[in-house]
């Protein structure tokens, strides 16, 4: 999956964790730019998107995430090592 | 040497010099922290050496360590050593678990916890996490490192400063005039609060806790109200004058509190007290427990909530009431957030509703966190009980008999405190001063039209707040609530 296709996949685990169909997320986006997103709901994004990808993320993964450009790149990669562990 | 006594004023004043005059040198630094710390506790510094010295060293170990496996060996190792010298200094119970049998139990409960070592402990823990965590690379120096660790302003009570904020300003080393007057300013604003605000309230307050039995209703529900005013004013004065003495030498360390009790709910509260805690055990304690548990869903949640706030609990020591405080704070934060998704909808949905919350919202919650401080105050998880029952037993015969009630209840408290008018004038006067401060240190707005004022307006206030010091101040309430943690 190309990252054009993680960033839309990702607005729809957004729009449906944060409970708001009009939420749109550029690369840059970080936590203060959505009013809800803070530790407790941060984890709810987690595991909706390890469900969502069916990927699993490490505590260490999710640590060093600075905005919605590195959860996609994360995303990616841990994709990549799905794939290459299944072919 | 206490933070609000001439004699550290001497000690920062000569040591902010002799920084300038060393071409900001980190060694004057780390020198001028060391002396601090033999004022306070000379006993441990070779306790505070060999930590510091062992986390330095335990870092580049963790960033050179080529497999991940060594890695969080080595992480796991320093963290759970730094864990278990903090509680094995907190808490008397473990100590005399652990040598009960080789040592006398007067010599076991006599060991006091070491000046600041809840507070330098978080900051290695997070440090070697963060290295773990590859957020940053290790600290090649160990002169700056140190300096960061022992870092006077913050040694006593914090705030906890993160280490690449502080590293990375001690690189830089930008002292200005700009610099001096915003730390002169917040000196001075931490030393009114200190003396005047909360050391008045706590006159009242103390001796209410000290000896809750028999008190009248109406003083005893005054000393829970009050001593949330005290609580604040004390803790967010010593977070000031730490930030204000910080910037002398070009360190802005976090700010430690944001409008607190206008929280408009309880996780919301906890988000703006104590924040560079809150903040740190968010990042160490909740994240982790939270991420390890996040298959349990709603279980998952509630556990790691109440495990993070019954940590905030002994934080401050192996009372059985911090507990309590702790896990009542986290059941009620657990439910707040199983709750809110709920409850957001429905008021969504109910506008007016919705503005009447905006009111209410910060109201309930302040009540919320108030009672709860009662376990925080108290002497004993029995005293604790005692408050509440007399509280609640006395409004109950209030309700029951209204006839009973004075009409004029804060010139009835007033009495039963024994309080002049002037001396409650006094008290008045230096919570509209705080509030002030702290609504011009959030505003931008505000604190830009404070600062527009000609020089000479700007002045008058300075030597009021001086002025009200030296006549109103209190200067014999020897420490800070939180340097006891």
């Amino acid at each position: 999956m190309d990252r054009a296709a993680i960033h839309k996949q990702l607005t729809g685990v957004f729009r449906d964790v944060f409970d708001d169909p009009a939420i749109e997320i550029a690369e840059t986006t970080t936590a203060s730019d959505i009013p809800d997103w803070d530790s407790l709901t941060h984890v709810n994004l987690i595991v909706a998107a390890e469900k969502h990808f069916k990927v699993r993320f490490s505590t260490k993964d999710v640590q060093g995430l600075a905005n919605v450009g590195e959860f996609i790149e994360l995303v990616a990669r841990k994709m990549d090592l799905g794939s290459s562990k299944l072919g | 040497m206490v933070f609000h006594s001439f004699a550290f004023l001497l000690f920062l004043f000569t040591l902010a010099f002799l920084f300038l005059v060393s071409r900001k040198s980190p060694w004057v630094l780390l020198g001028g922290s060391v002396v601090f710390y033999l004022t306070v506790a000379p006993r441990y510094l070779v306790l505070l050496a060999a930590v510091t010295g062992l986390a330095w060293r335990l870092a580049l170990a963790i960033g050179a360590a080529g497999e991940e496996k060594k890695k969080l060996r080595l992480a796991a190792a320093g963290v759970l050593g730094f864990v278990g010298l903090l509680a094995f200094f907190k808490y008397a119970l473990l100590r005399t678990a652990l040598l009960g049998a080789l040592l006398p139990q007067d010599t076991l409960s006599g060991i006091l916890l070491p000046v600041g070592m809840s507070y330098y402990l978080f900051k290695v823990i997070g440090y070697l996490v963060d290295v773990y965590w590859e957020k940053y690379p290790p600290e090649k120096s160990l002169l700056h490192f140190a300096a960061y660790v022992t870092f006077f302003p913050q040694i006593v009570s914090g705030p906890i400063q993160r280490p690449a904020d502080f590293l990375s300003q001690l690189q830089a080393r930008e002292v200005t005039a700009a610099h001096w007057a915003s730390g002169l300013r917040r000196l001075l604003f931490g030393l009114f609060t200190k003396l005047v605000v909360a050391a008045r309230l706590g006159e009242l307050v103390d001796p209410v806790y000290a000896a809750p039995a028999g008190r009248p209703t109406l003083v005893l529900v005054f000393a829970v109200y009050l001593f949330a005013l005290q609580l604040y004013a004390d803790f967010s004065a010593l977070s000031s004058i730490a930030i204000g003495a910080g910037r002398l030498f070009g360190i802005q360390g976090p700010e430690n509190f944001d409008a607190p009790y206008l929280a408009a709910n309880l996780p919301d509260f906890w988000r703006r007290w104590h924040m560079s805690l809150t903040s740190w055990l968010t990042d160490y304690v909740y994240s982790p427990v939270r991420h390890l548990l996040r298959r349990w869903g709603d279980a998952g949640l509630a556990i790691a909530i109440v495990v993070n706030m019954a940590a905030v609990g002994v934080w401050h020591g192996e009372r059985l009431s911090y507990l309590v405080f702790g896990l009542v704070n986290g059941v009620l934060m657990a439910f707040s957030a199983l709750t809110a998704r709920r409850r957001n909808r429905f008021f969504r949905a109910r506008p007016r509703l919705a503005r009447a919350r905006l009111v209410w919202g910060p109201i309930v919650t302040f009540h919320l966190i108030d009672f709860s401080f009662i376990f925080f105050r108290a002497p004993s998880l029995t005293d604790a009980g005692l408050i509440f029952s007399q509280i609640f037993s006395g409004a109950a015969e209030a309700f029951l008999h209204p006839g009973t009630v004075s009409v004029g209840v804060f010139g009835a408290a007033r009495r039963a405190f024994g309080l002049s008018p002037a001396h409650a004038g006094l008290i008045l006067f230096g919570l509209v001063v705080m509030v002030t401060g702290h609504h011009l240190l959030r505003d931008e707005r505000a604190k830009a039209r404070f600062l527009a004022l000609p020089w000479y307006g700007r002045w008058a206030a300075y030597y009021a707040a001086v002025g009200a010091i030296l006549l109103a101040g209190r200067f014999d309430a020897d420490t800070f609530i939180y340097a006891q943690f």
